[in-house]
């Protein structure tokens, strides 16, 4: 593995990337944490760099909270506008599935400052959300439900003068939950190539990531907008300390899993930028008193948030109450004097091999938090503009050598076993859904996506195999065309080496939601809810500095979140 | 009416695989369409034209003069093997097509390579049009033959990988009735709706009235 590419004067301790072999795998990418380095934060960091100011040029709300608004806030030099529309919602409507027809809230990210026409069109297609039509000035499309319990609790809370019950809160933590946010090209609307060289829209999601963040805003405001009509006398604002607590939800499903497959080299940036960051940080010799005091009470947090996270789900509840048990076993070790001690972050990182893996991430992403001036450049490197490329002129044996290095895991695999290929990933009509079958049970199987790296890896061995060894790849597909797909892929492993989870994505024991966390770590949300094998909630943007508190002091001081008031 | 880049690239790459082709053909032909659309070409009609008789095996000679010679050739099934040879076997440096079906994706295909591995092709059709791709543009003399045409084709590296054409803020222009029938091809890669395949969805099981 190569040296991570340190700043000079820390090569001394020769420190190095994680493995792939260690680093891609579903066991730990399913048990990953945000970090510094995820979207949600470089995105408010950047907010808070410019200071910028959010403003609400439109409010047409009527008493129930049905009406438009807009948002708009000067990002690197470009004005985006939130455009958010409310509408009643029979309760029977109301669901989270992609397959829902209508919503509570429909949202899009619009490139400028819409005017009265702008509007009137929005108006017209954003509440039909995949059924309507976009033009290139929108930039992202969204919609949300309302968490019915905690939005009229507040809601009726607020119109009495009173503030919310911290314990809902605390439990529901948002008071509207999006179930799509869709950017780049889809429906209409402007290409990711149109805003990849805007400083402050090129790295990965920020454009959805900016929607979320004004959606959250917006939900603020509605809550406060229904219980001010609703009896303006006692009606009291929703304290700070609450709203910051109030994040916005999502339910995220199988769609995020081919995403990562077929990005794999947007996977690779994102993975190679953390494990960078990691390495950065283990080859530090020594830390002074303000950065070891920082880290100290940053565990601390952690441990109240791990103490706040309690899930339904027993897999992840299980993993919850071990967590707990180790980060109280961390918290003894990593004294002040234990950590004032040479290469101190390289200890810690090595210990903690002892503890189990989602610990073991957990302190990936506490070490790496209090040293933003060290890392914080890496995330302009997450993106991916390229894509990938066929190399034609590579002689087999090369591409052999690459298989046996990179996809020995695939190999492995004996797809003679049922058990190797029990899943398949299709598309279902129903609104072009992802999802997963059990492959003897469901028809749909020969529609299969090509996410089955493993098996597709093992097939092109055997023909590779089977071939003269001095040939070229570009003569090779010539008679084998269903090979190009993963030959691209072979090839691309040489020099992206986190761009393949090294799991077999068919197999009986494949955890999809082990993918969906992945992910969601690096998007920053915390606190992942399974509510099966396939989907989840979580929460964006809890804790978040709210659009009033950008560029005060202290902005970047949100990773993992907890309740206020436990504090 | 207007579609974006992206909707170019996923419509025509499923509507491939719905032909029948393999993903990693299918791949090559979204992003040569997508080039195209860039370049403010027709990139539907000359999928649909090179996709609807699904996969077939490619037939391939050399001729004496060392040229690869490709007898009824689809561009759909053996453009990205054309240029793979041109670009991966230094033996090779012309390659002729015959009866070649959609002679702008040919020209898509090695424009989406040209940026890739900084190459220049040279097309000389057999109306007499000529067209020369580069990782910048795109220049053509005469009118592109829409089908069934002769094509010669020669490259030479030239180490300009950048490319920078404008993008097409408002979005690509299609004709509505082949991008319905692109769409209808995409289609059958979907799977149809199930009882059983709703249970695995997001939001599946639970009321969301919480």
């Amino acid at each position: 593995m190569t040296l991570a590419d340190l700043p000079q004067e820390q090569t001394h301790l020769k420190a190095s990337l994680r493995s792939p072999d260690e680093v891609m795998n579903l066991t730990r990418m399913g048990s990953a944490f945000p970090t510094r380095l995820s979207f949600m934060r470089v995105l408010v960091r950047r907010l808070s760099n410019e200071n910028a100011e959010v403003t609400r040029p439109v409010w047409e709300m009527d008493e129930d909270g049905y009406g438009s608004a807009v948002y708009s806030v000067q990002l690197g030099g470009k004005i985006y506008s939130l455009v958010a529309f409310s509408t009643p919602l029979d309760p029977e409507r109301r669901t989270d599935r992609v397959i829902a027809e209508a919503w509570d809230a429909s949202f899009t990210l619009f490139d400028g400052v819409p005017n009265r026409q702008d509007l009137d069109r929005l108006e017209a297609q954003a509440p039909k959300q995949e059924a309507g039509r976009f033009e290139a000035s929108e930039l992202v499309l969204s919609r949300a439900n309302k968490s019915v319990r905690l939005f009229e609790h507040v809601v009726d809370c607020l119109s009495k003068g009173e503030q919310p019950d911290t314990d809902m809160i605390g439990s529901i933590g948002y008071l509207m939950r999006t179930t799509a946010v869709y950017g780049n090209g889809k429906f209409g609307f402007s290409d990711r190539v149109q805003i990849a060289d805007r400083t402050a829209l090129a790295g990965p999601f920020q454009a959805e990531m900016l929607t979320v963040w004004l959606i959250r805003g917006f939900t603020h405001d509605l809550v406060e907008h229904i219980a001010e009509a609703r009896n303006p006398q006692k009606f009291v604002p929703l304290a700070k300390e609450v709203k910051r607590t109030l994040g916005i939800g999502n339910s995220t499903g199988l769609g995020m899993a081919p995403f990562l497959i077929k990005h794999n080299i947007l996977l690779n940036n994102w993975m190679k930028a953390r494990e960078t960051a990691l390495a950065r940080v283990r080859a530090i010799g020594s830390s002074d008193t303000s950065i070891i005091n920082q880290v100290r009470e940053l565990l601390t947090r952690a441990l109240l948030h791990v103490d706040q996270w309690n899930v339904d789900d027993q897999r992840q509840m299980n993993r919850i109450e071990v967590l707990r048990t180790d980060l109280v076993e961390v918290d003894y070790l990593i004294t002040p004097s234990w950590l004032e001690l040479p290469n101190p972050w390289d200890r810690l990182i090595t210990i903690s091999a002892k503890w189990s893996i989602e610990c073991q991430e957990l302190i990936v992403a506490l070490v790496l938090e209090p040293h933003g001036e060290l890392i914080d450049d890496l995330s302009d490197r997450m993106a991916d503009n390229e894509g990938q490329r066929l190399v034609p002129s590579m002689a087999l044996q090369e591409l052999l050598q690459l298989l046996e290095q990179n996809y020995q895991w695939a190999l492995d695999v004996d797809f003679e076993h049922p058990e190797a290929t029990t899943f398949f990933w299709y598309t279902s009509e129903e609104k072009l859904e992802p999802r997963l079958g059990i492959r003897l049970e469901e028809l749909g199987a020969d529609l299969e996506l090509p996410l089955d790296i493993a098996r597709q890896a093992k097939a092109f061995h055997q023909d590779l195999s089977s071939n003269d060894p001095h040939q070229t790849i570009a003569m090779f597909l010539l008679a084998h065309p269903q090979h190009r797909h993963i030959a691209r892929r072979v090839q691309t492993s040489e020099h992206h080496p986190y761009s393949e989870i090294k799991n077999n994505l068919i197999g009986a024991d494949c955890m999809p939601l082990d993918i969906l966390r992945c992910k969601l770590s690096f998007f920053g949300a915390a606190k992942c809810d399974p509510k099966s094998n396939l989907w989840t909630r979580i929460n964006m943007y809890q804790g978040a500095p709210l659009f009033e508190d950008i560029g005060n002091t202290n902005t970047d001081n949100w990773w993992l979140p907890i309740q206020e008031t436990a504090r | 009416m207007r579609v974006s880049l992206y909707e170019i690239a996923t419509t025509l790459r499923k509507a491939s695989i719905g032909s029948g082709l393999p993903v990693g053909l299918a791949d090559d032909i979204g992003e040569a369409a997508k080039w195209l659309a860039v370049r403010e070409c027709d990139c539907v009609d000359p999928v649909l034209t090179a996709i609807v008789a699904g996969m077939s095996t490619v037939e391939m000679h050399v001729s004496d003069e060392g040229t690869l010679v490709f007898p009824d050739a689809r561009i759909a099934v053996c453009g990205p093997s054309v240029i793979d040879l041109l670009v991966g076997e230094a033996r090779y440096n012309e390659a002729y097509l015959i009866n070649a079906d959609s002679a702008l994706l040919m020209i898509g295909i090695a424009g989406v390579v040209a940026e890739h591995h900084g190459m220049e092709f040279q097309f000389c059709f057999s109306n007499g049009a000529k067209a020369q791709v580069t990782a910048d543009e795109l220049v053509t003399q005469g009118e592109m033959p829409s089908s069934n045409c002769d094509i010669a084709l020669t490259c030479r590296k030239t180490d300009v990988t950048q490319s920078k054409p404008s993008i097409p803020i408002q979005g690509v222009k299609v004709a509505i009735e082949a991008w319905r029938q692109a769409e209808n091809l995409a289609a059958k890669t979907y799977v149809p709706e199930s009882k059983k395949s709703r249970t695995g969805g997001a939001g599946a099981g639970l009321t969301d009235n919480d």
